[in-house]
């Protein structure tokens, strides 16, 4: 028992230990702390400079209306980052990135998916994101569109889960972004959806106005606009603003 | 009896504010006026009935592999016991969405087991049954520690005593030893239930989320967080709440002795 | 009728007791604390293995606890708790049985009872029950009056006596007191260290110890010593005592026979010498005081004694002791 205390007492010195010289790293260089869509995990990591937050952009909202310590939020649609600009907590938004929806598929599409009309074939496991999160509402508009019906095994609860429901062979396929299907590589094949099929995923950025550290969010907003950061997003399969 | 010294007070109450205060945070947010409305809903209703379904599935699935374990464990000393006993309490540190994530690779479609099991036609991810299973997987624990103790703490000459009136081990193990530690079978179960009936992580990762399927109450609740519907989500948490509550306060007088 | 080889080693601790008994005996293994006594029992009930073991000519060696018609009645009776007392005494027998067993031990009014609910004289009847109900052979009692407050002790004591005579197969009783041990039993064992190291009739092992432990429980002093021609020597000093047996020897020196004076005494006394008081015990009619000496010894004197000689601790002393009192006998 006592070692056990000692043992315990020991982590706790680490672990504040720790959270002191990360402390002091994050006030020398301001870095701002960016909540951003599941979606953008790849391509804001690539560009760096912040320190991320990426979870469901619906619950990232939840999570800045009840005060969370976020400098810049950087949102999957329109609707999540309308609810912070209604309640007065961000500055005015602005378009960073579009993305498009893709078929996503296991690797080198063993199941021979050509298109949307393939996903309520019989016997075809299909895992949809949960309208609840942009990625699923999207994927239902798209379907309306197609006039397709599909009965969803199970509805994720973010993009990146129903990803993974196909890159571990649980599921045949999913709909999710152009983006993700970049992202997985070689664990995934996706299946582009026709432009007349598809929507396009908006993707406003804007500084949280309870920042303590605007400059350095601003900066980081203008980073995401600039040309270098406009291109790590093209590289990880999003739209140009 | 000692009483402990009054410095002790002040922390004990701390520690029952860092119970109650978050309670308090749901109630008063909760929408009283539509909490009708929101029990009223039919997906609401079906997603209680599975929770209440899967968690009860997980309790008895639990008891009837986790006795045979925990007696093992108690009185078995076999090399590596350590090493078993550290296994089976993993899923109780280890975060639900990673035992998720290892149940997926051993039991999914493509898993170690899984791919075995699909060509028998046995399906766990996005079925009632995945979803038992995750549950069991994190809930478990709780109850093979449990009784796992109270073996260990029974007077092993009554079974002897047993044995020279001529009682088989089997027979020893029934009409004495189970007897013995029934209060703590019992307070386990309960433990083990009241995990099973929060599980989140395991099961959403594992056997998905789809309303009547494998959406239990929990999922159900986090989905109505992301839609926005912070109140239903309320309402629905001190459902929850009160169910495990309710059950926990009519077991303690009588069974929960033992924890 | 009983015959056992039981040869085991615990944790580094030997055991290693040939026992035999006749049907209807009653045997006491006396010994001190981890001479090996509960382990003996434990062997004989198939608790733990090793040995060998014949009962009626039926051999038991490898027969379970369960299979084996041996009755227990363990220390602390161990009843099981969650069991009324007729449930318990029924637990290996039928109950009829039970009902006639709580009937002949005098508690068939608190076969309702939980064991909790019983006094200690009255759990050590009923786990006395319990294991008759069995119809056993063998009998096996581990400390069966330890538990016991002084008062009830020797009611229990003549009640199991009682039942014991009754029972036709062996008894087998495993005790560190005396008292039960030469009350109880037709035949003493004494184990010592794993090993027998005396056994015979109560009477014989009062008046013959072969141990220190047996000589100190019976209260005696015992020598060791070469006897020749009526004189027992010792490594300290001579005993001349009246025998005519030749060789190693054991000699008993009754503590009332050992004389104390303040100077050297008159008379006949062959044996006396000058020693130190070391030790004075005040027992209930009596004090032993303990002599250091060529030969140590302790005296029995009674208390007025002390007072007049005005004994102390430290005080010189001579001691004399009766050739004729002294008993001797071949190792």
């Amino acid at each position: 028992m006592r070692r056990l205390m000692l043992a315990a007492v020991l982590v706790l010195v680490v672990a504040v230990g720790c959270g002191t010289t990360d402390g002091t790293a994050t006030t020398g260089a301001a870095r701002p702390t960016v909540f951003g869509a599941a979606s953008l995990t790849e391509a804001f990591t690539d560009l760096g400079g912040a320190t991320f937050t990426f979870a469901g952009s619906s619950a990232l909202v939840t999570q800045i209306q009840q005060g969370a310590p976020a400098d810049v939020f950087a949102s999957a649609d329109e609707t999540n980052m309308q609810k912070l600009v209604d309640a007065g907590l961000v500055e005015t938004p602005k378009v960073f990135a579009h993305n498009t929806l893709e078929i996503v598929t296991g690797s080198g599409n063993p199941k021979r998916i050509t298109g949307l009309a393939d996903l309520d074939r019989a016997g075809l496991i299909v895992v949809l994101a949960d309208p609840s999160v942009p990625v699923g509402r999207y994927s239902q508009q798209v379907l309306t569109k197609a006039g397709v019906t599909v009965k969803p095994r199970s509805l994720e609860l973010d993009v990146k889960a129903a990803l993974t429901k196909v890159t571990t062979g649980e599921a045949d396929a999913s709909i999710v972004y152009a983006s993700d299907v970049a992202a997985a590589g070689n664990d995934a094949t996706g299946v582009e959806i026709p432009n007349d099929q598809n929507v396009t995923a908006t993707y406003p950025i804007a500084v949280v106005k309870a920042t303590a550290h605007r400059t350095s969010a601003e900066a980081f907003v203008q980073k995401v606009l600039s040309t270098r950061g406009q291109a790590a997003l093209q590289r990880r399969g999003f739209l140009p603003a | 009896m000692t009483r402990p010294p009054r410095a002790v007070y002040p922390l004990a109450a701390l520690a029952v504010a860092l119970f109650a205060v978050p309670l308090l945070g749901l109630l008063w947010r909760a929408p009283w006026s539509a909490v009708w409305d929101q029990l009223a809903d039919p997906d609401a209703r079906t997603a209680l009935r599975l929770s209440l379904v899967t968690s009860l599935s997980a309790t008895v699935l639990a008891v009837v592999l986790g006795i045979p374990l925990a007696w093992v464990q108690a009185r078995v000393d076999y090399p590596g016991r350590s090493v078993v006993r550290a296994l089976t309490t993993l899923p109780m540190v280890l975060p639900p969405v990673v035992g998720g994530i290892a149940l997926l690779l051993a039991l999914g479609r493509r898993g170690l087991i899984g791919q075995h099991l699909d060509k028998v036609g046995v399906n766990l991810p996005f079925h009632l049954p995945g979803a038992v299973l995750a549950e069991a997987f994190v809930a478990m624990p709780f109850f093979v520690l449990t009784v796992e103790a109270a073996l260990r703490s029974v007077d092993t000459r009554l079974e002897d005593a047993a044995r020279t009136l001529g009682a088989s081990p089997w027979r020893v193990f029934w009409r004495v030893t189970l007897p013995l530690v029934r209060p703590s079978v019992i307070a386990g179960a309960v433990l083990c239930w009241a995990r099973a009936l929060g599980e989140f992580g395991a099961t959403i990762t594992f056997a998905g989320n789809l309303a009547g399927h494998t959406q239990t109450l929990p999922l159900f609740v986090y989905v109505k967080l992301e839609s926005g519907d912070t109140g239903s989500a309320i309402v629905l948490s001190l459902v929850l709440l009160l169910v495990s509550l309710a059950v926990l306060v009519a077991l303690r007088d009588r069974w929960m002795k033992a924890l | 009728m009983l015959d056992a080889r039981i040869d085991l080693t615990v944790g580094g601790f030997r055991l290693d007791v040939e026992l035999t008994a006749a049907a209807g005996e009653v045997v006491a293994v006396l010994g001190p604390n981890g001479a090996g006594k509960t382990t003996l029992l434990r062997a004989l009930a198939g608790l733990v293995e090793g040995g060998r073991l014949t009962l009626d000519g039926v051999v038991l060696d490898r027969l379970p606890p369960e299979k084996r018609p041996i009755g227990v009645v363990f220390q602390d009776y161990l009843l099981f708790p969650h069991l009324s007392v007729r449930d318990n005494v029924a637990f290996g027998a039928t109950r009829h049985a039970a009902d006639q067993w709580l009937a002949r031990v005098g508690l068939a009014d608190r076969g309702g009872a939980r064991p909790a609910e019983l006094s200690g004289g009255q759990a050590q009847r009923v786990a006395l029950a319990r294991a008759l109900a069995t119809d056993p052979t063998l009998l096996l009692l581990d400390e069966p009056l330890a538990a016991l407050d002084v008062r009830t002790r020797s009611e229990i004591r003549r009640d199991l006596r009682h039942h014991l005579s009754d029972f036709p197969g062996v008894t087998l009783l495993v005790t560190h007191d005396p008292v039960d041990a030469f009350a109880l039993a037709d035949r003493i064992v004494v184990l010592e260290g794993g090993r027998v190291t005396q056994s015979g009739p109560p009477a014989d092992v009062a008046a013959r110890p072969r141990s220190d432990y047996v000589a100190e429980l019976v209260g005696t002093n015992l020598v060791r010593g070469v006897a020749h021609q009526g004189v027992v020597s010792t490594s300290g000093g001579t005993l001349v005592a009246a025998t005519t047996v030749e060789g190693p020897v054991l000699a008993v020196v009754p503590p009332g026979a050992v004389a104390l004076h303040r100077t050297h005494p008159e008379g006949s006394p062959r044996n006396v010498w000058e020693g130190r008081i070391a030790a004075l015990d005040r027992l209930v009619d009596r004090v032993h005081v303990r002599v250091e000496g060529p030969i140590p010894l302790v005296a029995a004197v009674v208390p007025a004694a002390v007072e007049d000689l005005a004994l102390r601790v430290d005080d010189s002393i001579w001691v004399a002791v009766k050739a004729t009192e002294i008993e001797v006998y071949p190792v």
